[in-house]
């Protein structure tokens, strides 16, 4: 078994505190289900695990079977068995996923894995998440709709084989048919492999497939509940309020970039702006 | 298609379709490509410094001319072109920077109907010192010509200098021109979405150079030789990539 570990964590983007304090342990064979208002620290956490530069920690530590994630670059992270699939996956235009897919799993092994096997695999998981049998050819999500993105974040989860994968509402842009399909995926290399999960969702019909052992709220940066799978289904009858009530906190409201006017630089004839 | 390795002339003349190996620090490369369709790939497999002239006439032909240069070297290349009346020419050049590179293309719509396409690609690594004069030039009398351009420069880390200068000289009207550049580096979120899946810096920047560079297979197997041309470029930017 293999152990992240979250002590105190404080993250801040630029002078703003986002995490305030975060203690979170989770075991490979888990499922941890991450919960909360939007724009409170759900993201964050996930980014910072795996090491984003926009993040700052400025206190509090990490630690991944006994080590320590925060002194790792991204791709030691990556290699020592953490994965994170993003709310948005970056388009790379010109790199196959073959290609991106085969060099990431021979960076993390000492002798390359062969294309027979590797092309296998490949197959085999995309005929599990019922994906066009072009992908492998196809530009990493160049042109891929919301729905093939995500699906493409689990297929690469499933040829890397992490210990501890963290998916970042992975179930947004899904069909009910693709939520299925990707539950099943995730139960069944969490079966193979004793997969530990970190799952930021909002809907409870993933999380009902998905079956949390555990589940946490963060509101203002900090964990303010914990419970089981049974805490998913209040919240999604009751929301958020009875929990504001009952701890009497206030979360912090979704901030959107301010849009500013330049005005113009046009100008009338006699000098004065248009 | 015939494969030409140079390795001690000085001049070579160039009248038909050809794959020219360069293995020489100064060559001259003369175009006498006339009445028929020609396909040209210019290869720098020299291990040191080269100064590479080309210059020619085209005349009743369409012609395409590959540069694919590759090497950590310094390069001094000029190149004119002359496209006569009714004829065609289609420059494709990559480029991969280190060291000095002072680059010139003098292109010519020498005579009308005849049209003129350019594209570069370009990757300035950390250091390089890279310069490009593209100058198309569209004479009186060239009615009806067409001469377009189109550069894309990736730059990696702190180049020295990254100068790329596209240039349209039309004496003539009734004519069509155009100039593109665009020019940036790799986006962060790119790198990091790269190594969250365990590829370090250089390991990314390997896959995202050769899908910059590296032409098709189809564009290899057109030329003699072409799989062992294909797999000594990409050998070159996997040395490249492990500096």
């Amino acid at each position: 078994m293999k152990t992240l570990e979250i002590k105190d964590l404080h993250v801040s983007v630029g002078e703003k505190e986002i995490l305030k304090g975060i203690d979170l342990t989770v075991n490979t064979g888990e499922i941890h289900a991450i919960m909360g208002p939007n724009g409170n620290g759900k993201s964050t956490l996930l980014s910072t695990i795996m090491g984003h530069p926009a993040y700052t920690v400025t206190k509090g530590s990490i630690l991944f079977d006994g080590e320590d994630v925060l002194a790792m670059s991204v791709d030691e992270r990556s290699k020592k068995g953490l994965f994170l699939a993003m709310q948005y996956p970056k388009e790379i235009a010109g790199v196959t996923n073959s290609d991106f897919l085969r060099a990431a799993i021979n960076a993390r092994l000492e002798k390359n894995i062969s294309l027979f096997k590797f092309i296998k695999a490949m197959e085999s998981n995309i005929s599990k998440l019922k994906m066009k049998e072009d992908l492998a050819h196809r530009f990493v999500n160049d042109g891929f709709s919301g729905g093939e993105k995500k699906r493409n974040e689990i297929l690469q989860m499933m040829m890397l084989h992490p210990d501890i994968a963290m998916l970042d509402e992975i179930d947004s842009g899904l069909d009910v048919d693709a939520i299925k399909l990707v539950s099943d995926a995730i139960h069944d290399l969490k079966n193979e492999t004793d997969l530990g999960l970190m799952i930021v969702s909002h809907y409870e019909r993933f999380f009902t497939m998905i079956k949390p052992t555990h589940s946490h709220v963060i509101v203002d940066g900090r964990i303010v509940v914990e419970g089981d799978d049974e805490l998913v289904y209040k919240i999604d009858s009751d929301g958020y309020d009875w929990l504001y009530d009952e701890l009497k906190i206030q979360p912090v409201k979704e901030s959107r970039p301010l849009v500013y006017s330049l005005g113009t630089c046009a100008r009338n004839p006699r000098g004065k702006n248009a | 298609m015939p494969k030409k390795i140079i390795e001690d002339e000085r001049e070579v003349l160039i009248d038909s379709s050809m794959t020219v190996i360069l293995k020489n620090d100064k060559i001259n490369l003369k175009y006498d490509l006339k009445d028929g369709d020609y396909k040209i790939l210019i290869y720098n497999d020299h291990k040191g410094d080269l100064v590479l002239s080309d210059s020619g006439q085209i005349v009743n032909s369409s012609v395409q001319i590959n540069y694919l240069q590759l090497d950590a070297c310094d390069l001094k290349q000029e190149s004119k072109v002359f496209v006569e009346k009714g004829s065609s020419l289609n420059v494709n050049s990559t480029y991969l920077g280190t060291g000095k590179k002072d680059v010139i293309y003098d292109l010519y719509n020498n005579g009308s109907d005849s049209s003129i396409d350019i594209y570069n690609n370009i990757v300035c690594l950390d250091g390089a010192d890279f310069s490009m004069d593209c100058i198309g030039t569209i004479i009186k009398g060239a009615k009806r010509s067409k001469c377009h351009q189109s550069t894309h420069c990736l730059t990696i880390d702190s180049p020295k200098r990254a100068r790329v200068l596209p240039v349209l000289n039309i004496d003539e009207n009734d004519v069509e021109a155009s100039h593109s550049l665009a020019s940036g580096t790799i986006d962060e979120e790119i790198l990091f979405y790269m190594n969250s899946r365990g590829l370090d810096k250089k390991e990314a920047l390997n896959l995202i150079l050769k899908s910059y560079l590296m032409p098709s297979d189809d564009y290899y197997e057109a030329f003699e030789d072409g799989r062992q041309i294909q797999e000594s470029a990409i050998a070159k930017v996997d040395q490249i990539c492990s500096m």
